[in-house]
């Protein structure tokens, strides 16, 4: 009896450890390893995370790192996180925005390094799908190669690591930023044939052809431009400069000549740089320009950084966040480039109210209030009113590479490789110029403008200031003047042209009115300026029809000043832990960051 | 899976076949009447012949009578008394005298796959019994536990109706996020008591060293708590009802400023243009003085909650089948304004003899539970999705200007908030709907073979499922809206989590098996499954006009939905082996081995299964002969120790497999699209295929006392519990990509002494008088921590600008450290030369500006440049406290006198440490965002002023020596010169604490009386709980660690204040 029991027993445990599978697990919401790399569609899957908003240009890497340079400001002044970093004061304490986008950056190339060593080793590599599966990587290899040009134009060198992380390679010091270059250029060389055109493939939102094009040539150019190097703290060339230079000249010159890509033109309406930037605000892609987008979708997503409307509510909808400019770079463009009335115009929004439900257009106050109106509420098609109106999203797409920045560089290269500007030089910033300008201004603002510029560094400093109008607020000027070394110089040159706009005296700024009269269009909502750019004679005191208000006036020059020019002033607020003597072009690795790496990582960069 | 429980119930019902054989003998009828110490009849007790053979019950008179044959052995029992046996001489009546229970030296006690009498016990094993719980009205029967058990502290996070509560026993030993016990509900492994209803609980039993927990091998390590329910009871059914009304209400609120401090501090915060705009001209400031304002802490809080909870109980049954069932409900509606709660359970338990050989256990219970109302951390995010107890505190008490001046044009309208994110924390909670609704299901069934008296076998089955249903909606006037485009979004998300367990089990027990050696043992084997899936639903950008139960009815209408998200986890098994003897020699010698092996599929194959023996030994001194001179007094002492290991395998479920999961984001690659689609996720945490099992060595010796026949009885501790190969979710340079990687790091230690006294002071007829001690002390240390030896880790409590680094966790130090800048009280006048308006720090004077954000000028937060380079780093930081107290204890006392009884308990923790991050928050400004309210610690009298409050007409002073003379007696800083929130030796302060946390006073009617009425016990009572506090801490209360993160334990920040309640109740029992 008693040994039945005891058999039965063990039979019974038996059948239970016979299954030799009871302790595997398995989900089919989790794919492994193996599985994800299999098909094409998975791998799609994979590579689409590339892409998501919290890695590719992370809105914290928009916000923080991109503005703080003589055309544009960031957007808040509190003493937080991003306007530390903004203003140049971030210590490795005060800023965790740095360590988001350092980690979210690593994660970017984690999936990178995922994908450059499995897509290969897929099935679907040489299947049927083969096409796709090589775009998919050339995507990974070129959005692996942005992350760490992100990272190192924002702190030089970092740790470098190209294979998927494990125990061996967790734990990782810095290398030289120029082997990270050397290695990520040729990287993407040998995929630029895996990715189509945009044009071909219909589409600007994932990586194309001109994109890997153009970010070897921004990455070579920033590789052959200076930057603050660790340790020594000197500002420096890399090391192999004039090939790189080359390379960057040789990419544009095959984007230019591969005729893929174009300057948005005139509809006959408006100009070809306005209607550009209205195309994506009608959520065009503007596929002949833009040769890559950051994307929000049509949706209520997206930075609060493209609307430029600091009222809290207008017919248009709630604006907040858009970089700040100073009346500096207002004066600096000709008056008659079109592109000024959309990088920076003189008007804001009034709140809608009772007595005034439209929410009419009002003049900006100087010297603060300026900002760049690249991306503004009211140009977006269809409008957001109503109940979308309170949204601070808008749903607009962000160019990362536009076509004019490669012709801009392009021009650039062979400026500096031939030590001069050649023709096709030449003919290079007069493309860009000429959108920029009506055709009755182009023999004396393009073709004499241009063809004054005889030596390399007049060419030079006439590709430094174009450059300025045509990418104000897009987040690329700050990063161009570092690699020319010109970052101090031009703020201070910002800053000693505002005090010379603000006193109303100086000779060199006459033109600026002391009151400016405007009016409203028939619609009643639509404001129109009389004298943008040239003083009213002095005894004449009304205009009728016309509105008057002070502009730079003597009276309150000096007012505008101490508010604006003063060392506690907003210019200087503005930038304020911005050290000449320092080069303090790079931000602190953040105190997170360095605890985890077990000593390896310092803030070496910091001078 | 679904076969092999098959395959079991098959096996079960052939071994049911095996059947045995009844025998008759002649009988005779015996009568008697059963009584208690005063001589009163006691009605209802059990009756029952050997073996559970037949029984009867006692009337109503206390009279049985009974058919028996001579020389069998009675047993008689009854709730509350001890269990006596009487032999059968002779035909003549019996008189039968119950003692009652008065020492628990014969008391009960669950050890897992069985139970064994205390006085047999080896492992350490603290109790507590559901008639001790009855009176505590609370809902939870975890949070009753607090303080009444040595070395089992448990900390409820905050006050608030969905407070978690964490236990911690014997210290916190694995370093990872969960540190929780292992509780087993009728033998079933759960995930939360908090959803048994006390009135249920038969007994909790927590077994604390690794002799008692190495039978659950694997998940043992950190103690295991087993509640019982109750079982029927042989005896006539009995109907039980106890019902209890109770109301409470907020003890103590923040004192913050008034609206004239207030606007004084903003008139110092603010541009002079902006001010003047928003309140008017500094020389009338004085108007707010008559401002009442309002005290938002109040108005969300500040009500008057109640509960009402009925209970009822149905008990009975005769040898062959017993019943239990019950029907709880609690309908709650809290202080805060739209909460309420109820909660029902419905449970049932049988116990059938079906034969002589086979015995069935049935039970199952169900619950369901419906939380409704915004709850304090409605929004966890940081910024305007925030805490909405931030905005209770820093939202201005007043509107503007506006608040005399209704035509003024500037007021507070969101926008002017939005900037420094502040919302109205009352139209927040009013604008949020939240509600969860849990239903959960356990059932257990048991079969017991009885072979023989000696041998038997158990199959055991268990089930559990949970589906939770959160609604939650915010309206336009909500933190989530307006970063949402200030339009109404909803979520609506649904989990659900199932489990069984399978279990064989075989018994052994001979007393006796050689001259005076008794032997028992199991052997056991048994197979655990969980598996859960979740899914959410996201729309967003409903029109505005929309409310909650519109937008979940109407769900298309939302703007934006996201694309609905479902996952299945992947499930966790386990399987394991399992044995225990104990072996005793005459109960003098005791010995008891423990065995377990688990296999885990949290682990890859090849570290999957770990081996966990332990072994105890028992001494009764008190049997020698050496002590026979003491019998007199000291009636039992026993010394006891062991030796043992268990386990922890408390990771992620696939922390040693590379996965990639489905997420959803802003993802718009196609073109046009304005749903976010869908892509593939890596996990925060990097796969580590090395990872095993944490193991945990736990030594104790403790020695049990009891004299003068149990009425002092107590038991000494001492223990030390070893946490090696700790399974520690580590931060990886996020170089990898990853944030963190599960790895086997380092090493602690626990060491500690317990000690517990039970005492009947006085008893007579009339009086009783009986108090209870407990005390623990714990010293927690980190023996190793792997190559790193040290890191700081930051506290997971949200807010826009928490400070970071401020734990350090170290090698050779305790965890629970707090670890930041030493407070120098501020700069003063002395330390700077003012020339040009600008004020310069003199040599050697410390610059905190790369802390603070700010250059100091004097009136800034001032800290001790403890390394003395001139400047302030993380260099200066120190640890401030540590988290854990030195001792934790408790202390009751109960006084009865004829039917009225007075209970008291005290419970108290000593030399803990707490994280006031409300401290630092509201005396600090960060970011310098205006229209923020402070505590009014920051007040005029006491702080740095730049403002005479005498002369606010004067404007803001920037004379130096005005601003000297003004600021003479100041105390604290400006309140805009703590700008950068960091941990500082101000914000962390004593959390030692005693409490008076319970009071009840109550009447039994006495049985005389109630005999006319039919009814068999009729109690009433009243307790008050949370009565008085004795602590020296700021903050609302010093019972609460709100931080999610294990390591960073003892952060007080937003807290639901912990409220103060008076009940009335009734037992009924017919």
């Amino acid at each position: 009896m008693k040994k039945k029991i005891i058999y039965a027993f063990f039979a019974l445990a038996t059948i239970l450890t016979s299954c030799n599978d009871l302790l595997d697990v398995s989900s089919p919401s989790v794919l492994d390893a193996v599985s994800v790399f299999q098909t094409a569609s998975k791998i799609d899957l994979l590579v689409k995370s590339m892409y998501t908003g919290d890695k590719l240009l992370n809105d914290e890497h928009m916000y923080s790192s991109m503005m703080g340079s003589d055309i544009e400001f960031g957007t808040s002044m509190g003493t937080g996180n991003r306007a530390a970093i903004l203003s140049y004061s971030a210590t490795p304490y005060n800023a965790s925005s740095l360590t988001t986008l350092w980690s979210k950056y690593y994660s970017e190339i984690e999936i990178g390094n995922q994908c450059v060593k499995y897509i290969p080793t897929s099935p679907a590599w040489n299947g049927a799908d083969s096409v796709s599966v090589k775009k998919y990587y050339g995507e990974a290899v070129t959005l692996r190669a942005f992350a760490y040009y992100q990272l190192i134009t924002i702190f030089g060198d970092v740790p470098f690591v190209t294979e998927p992380s494990n125990e061996e390679n967790m734990y990782l010091g810095k290398t030289n930023r120029d082997s990270i270059y050397e290695y990520l250029i040729e990287d993407l060389r040998k995929v630029e044939n895996f990715v189509p055109w945009s044009k071909d493939a219909g589409s600007n939102k994932r990586v194309t052809k001109g994109f890997v094009k153009g970010l070897r040539a921004r990455m070579a150019l920033q590789y052959a431009g200076y930057s603050l190097r660790n340790g020594t703290h000197q500002v420096m060339k890399g090391r192999y400069s004039a090939d790189y230079y080359k390379i960057a000249n040789q990419e544009c010159k095959e984007i230019i000549n591969s005729g893929k890509q174009l300057l948005i033109q005139s509809n006959g309406n408006i100009g070809g740089y306005e209607r550009l930037f209205r195309l994506m605000h009608a959520y065009d892609p503007a596929l002949d320009e833009v040769i890559f987008f950051k994307t929000y979708g049509r949706g209520l997503t997206g930075l609060w950084l493209t609307a430029p409307i600091n009222t809290t509510n207008t017919k248009y909808g709630m604006g907040s966040g858009a970089p700040y400019t100073t009346p500096y770079f207002y004066y600096s463009f000709d008056f008659v480039d079109t592109r000024r009335s959309v990088d920076c115009e003189l008007y804001n929004y009034s709140s809608a109210s009772s007595s005034d439900p439209l929410s009419k257009q009002t003049l900006v106050s100087l010297p603060n209030n300026l900002t760049i109106t690249k991306w503004r509420r009211d140009w977006i098609v269809p409008s957001m009113g109503g109940d979308l109106a309170k949204s601070m999203n808008t749903g607009l797409d962000w160019p990362i590479m536009r076509y004019s920045d490669i012709i801009l560089m392009y021009a650039e290269t062979e400026n500096e490789i031939n030590n001069g500007p050649t023709n096709v030089a030449k003919a290079a910033l007069k493309e860009v110029r000429k959108r920029a300008f009506n055709q009755s201004d182009w023999s004396s603002k393009v073709d004499l403008y241009v063809d004054v510029l005889a030596t390399k560094d007049a060419f030079f400093n006439a590709i430094v200031d174009e450059r300025a109008w045509e990418f104000a607020g897009e987040g690329i000027r700050k990063f161009d003047l570092i690699r020319w070394n010109l970052l101090g110089e031009k703020v201070l040159k910002m800053r000693e042209e505002n005090q010379k706009i603000l006193t109303g005296t100086d000779p060199a700024y006459s033109f600026v009115p002391d009151y400016i009269y405007w009016k409203y269009d028939t619609d009643g909502a639509t404001i129109i300026f009389l004298n943008k750019d040239y003083r009213v004679n002095p005894t004449v005191t009304d205009i009728t029809g016309w509105t008057k208000s002070s502009w730079v006036t003597s009276s309150n020059a000096s007012t505008m000043l101490t508010s604006f020019g003063a060392p506690n002033g907003y210019a200087y607020n503005q930038l304020r832990g911005f050290d000449l003597n320092k080069n303090n072009y790079l931000q602190p690795i953040q105190s997170d960051v360095l605890s985890r790496s077990r000593g390896l990582l310092n803030n070496d960069q910091l001078p | 899976m679904k076969q092999i429980q098959l395959i079991c119930i098959v096996a079960l019902l052939c071994l049911s076949t095996l059947a045995m054989s009844q025998t008759n003998t002649q009988t005779k009828t015996f009568s008697g009447v059963v009584q208690d110490e005063n001589g009163q009849p006691v009605i209802g007790a059990s009756v029952t012949l050997p073996g559970g053979k037949k029984g009867t019950i006692t009337d109503s008179n206390g009279k049985f009578s009974i058919n028996a044959s001579i020389n069998d052995v009675l047993t008689f029992r009854f709730i509350g008394y001890l269990t006596q046996t009487e032999v059968l001489k002779t035909n003549k009546s019996l008189v039968i005298t119950l003692k009652e229970n008065t020492q628990n030296l014969d008391e009960v006690v669950v050890v897992g796959y069985g139970t064994m009498k205390r006085k047999d016990l080896i492992g350490s094993v603290t109790s507590i019994t559901g008639n001790e719980l009855k009176d505590i009205p609370v809902t939870s029967a975890i949070s009753a536990l607090t303080g009444r058990l040595a070395g089992v502290s448990i900390t409820t996070s905050e006050g608030g109706p969905d407070a978690k509560t964490s236990i911690l026993v014997r210290g916190a030993g694995s370093i990872t996020g969960d540190n929780s016990p292992l509780y087993i509900v009728d033998g079933m492994a759960v995930s939360s008591i908090s959803d048994i209803s006390t009135a249920d609980i038969a007994s909790i039993d927590v077994l604390k060293d690794a002799s008692s927990t190495a039978i659950y091998g694997a998940r043992g390590a950190n103690g295991v708590v087993i509640v019982t329910t109750k079982s029927g009871i042989i005896g006539k059914p009995k109907v039980s009802y106890s019902g209890v009304f109770g109301v409470e209400r907020v003890k103590k609120f923040y004192d913050l400023m008034n609206p004239y401090e207030y606007v004084l501090a903003q008139a110092e915060i603010q541009l002079p243009a902006t001010f003047t705009s928003l309140y008017g001209n500094y020389q009338d400031i004085d108007l707010y003085k008559d401002l009442k304002g309002n005290n938002w802490q109040k108005q969300l809080l500040g009500g008057i909650g109640n509960r009402i909870n009925h209970t009822l109980q149905i008990t009975g049954g005769d040898n062959n089948i017993q019943y239990s069932a019950s029907l709880n409900r609690v309908d709650t509606k809290d202080i805060m304004v739209n909460t309420k709660n109820d909660f029902t359970t419905l449970s049932a338990k049988t116990t059938y003899m079906v034969s002589k050989w086979l015995k069935l256990d049935l039970s199952t219970r169900f619950t369901d539970k419906n939380t409704l109302g915004a709850g304090t951390s409605s929004g966890t995010g940081s910024g305007l999705a925030g805490p909405s107890m931030a905005n209770m505190i820093q939202f201005s008490p007043i509107n503007t200007l506006k608040s005399y001046q209704t035509d003024i044009s500037n007021d507070f309208s969101d926008g002017l908030f939005l900037t420094s994110f502040l919302i109205n924390p009352v139209q927040q909670a009013n604008d949020t709907y939240r509600n969860v609704s849990e239903i959960s299901k356990y059932i257990n069934a048991s079969a017991t073979l009885i072979f023989t008296p000696v041998w038997n076998y158990r199959f055991e089955y268990g089930s559990t499922s949970t589906d939770t249903k959160i609604d939650k909606f915010w309206g336009v006037h909500t933190g989530n809206a307006i970063q949402n485009g200030q339009l109404p979004l909803i979520n609506q998300e649904r989990s659900s989590v199932s489990s069984y367990r399978l279990a064989n089990l075989l018994n052994f027990n001979k007393p006796n098996i050689m001259p005076h050696q008794n032997l028992s043992a199991v052997l056991g084997q048994e197979y655990n499954y969980y598996g859960s899936n979740y899914m959410k639903i996201d729309a967003r950008n409903f029109p505005v006009y929309m409310g909650a139960t519109e937008a979940f009815a109407n769900m298309s209408l939302a703007g934006t939905t996201y694309p609905a998200t479902s996952t299945i986890y992947v499930p966790v098994k386990t399987y394991s082996w399992f044995g225990r003897a104990n072996y005793d020699y005459n109960k003098r010698y005791m010995l008891t081995a423990t065995f377990r092996a688990d296999g885990s599929s949290k682990f890859a194959p090849g570290n999957r299964w770990g081996f966990f023996p332990s072994v105890g030994l028992g001494w009764r001194i008190s049997d020698e002969k050496f002590l026979a001179s003491t019998k007199s007094w000291l009636s039992d002492l026993k010394l006891r120790a062991s030796y043992g290991v268990s386990g922890n395998d408390r990771i992620g479920t696939s922390a040693w497999l590379p996965n990639y999961s489905v997420s959803s984001g802003s993802l718009f690659l196609e073109s046009n699209e304005t749903s976010p689609t869908a892509y593939y996720a890596l996990p925060s945490f990097l796969y580590n295929q090395n990872v095993k099992w944490e193991t945990t060595l736990s030594q104790n010796v403790g020695l049990d006392f009891s004299i003068l026949s149990g009425r002092f009885n107590g038991t000494i501790e001492v223990y030390n519990k070893i946490v090696k190969d700790l399974l520690l979710n580590a931060k990886i340079p996020t170089n990898t990509g990853f944030d963190s990687q599960y790895q086997n790091i380092g090493q602690t230690s626990n060491k500690g002494v317990e000690f517990t006294l039970n005492s009947t002071i006085i008893k007579t007829n009339k009086l009783s008088i009986n108090a209870s001690f407990n005390i623990a002390f714990n010293v927690n240390n980190v023996d190793k921590l792997g190559e790193t030896k040290s890191w700081y880790e930051t506290s997971q409590w949200s807010y826009v600008a928490k400070p970071q680094s401020d734990y350090l966790i170290a090698e050779g130090q305790p965890l629970g450290q707090m670890y930041g800048l030493v407070v120098d009280g501020m700069y003063s006048f002395d330390d700077f030369t003012f020339s040009n308006g600008i004020y310069n720090l003199k040599p050697g004077i410390p610059n905190n500006s790369s802390v603070n954000s700010v250059s100091p000028t004097p009136g800034t937060i001032k800290y001790k440049d403890l390394n003395g380079d001139g400047l302030i780093t993380d260099a200066d930081k120190k640890v401030l406290g540590y988290a854990y107290p030195i001792h934790t204890g408790g202390f009751k006392l109960n006084v009865t006198y004829e039917g009225f009884d007075l209970s008291t308990f005290f419970n108290w923790s000593y030399g803990n440490s707490i994280y006031n991050a409300n401290n630092m928050i509201f005396t600090s400004n960060p970011n310098q965002m205006p229209y923020r309210n402070y505590l009014n610690s920051m007040n005029s009298t006491n702080r740095f002023m730049t403002i005479d409050p005498n002369n606010t007409g004067a404007g803001i002073i920037t004379d130096p020596v005005k601003l000297y003379e003004l600021n003479k007696n100041a105390t604290i800083w400006s309140v805009a010169k703590r700008v950068q929130p960091m941990l500082t030796s101000y914000d962390v302060e004593d959390g030692s604490f005693l409490r008076l946390s319970n009071i009840t006073f109550g009447y039994t009617f006495s049985k005389k009386v109630l005999k006319f009425f039919k009814i068999s016990n009729l109690r009433c009572y009243s307790t008050f709980s949370n009565v008085w506090i004795w602590t020296n801490y700021r903050g609302n209360d010093p019972e609460v660690s709100n931080s999610s993160n294990q390591l960073t334990p003892g952060v007080d920040w937003n807290a639901y204040p912990r409220t103060i309640s008076a009940n009335v109740g009734v037992n009924i029992t017919l």
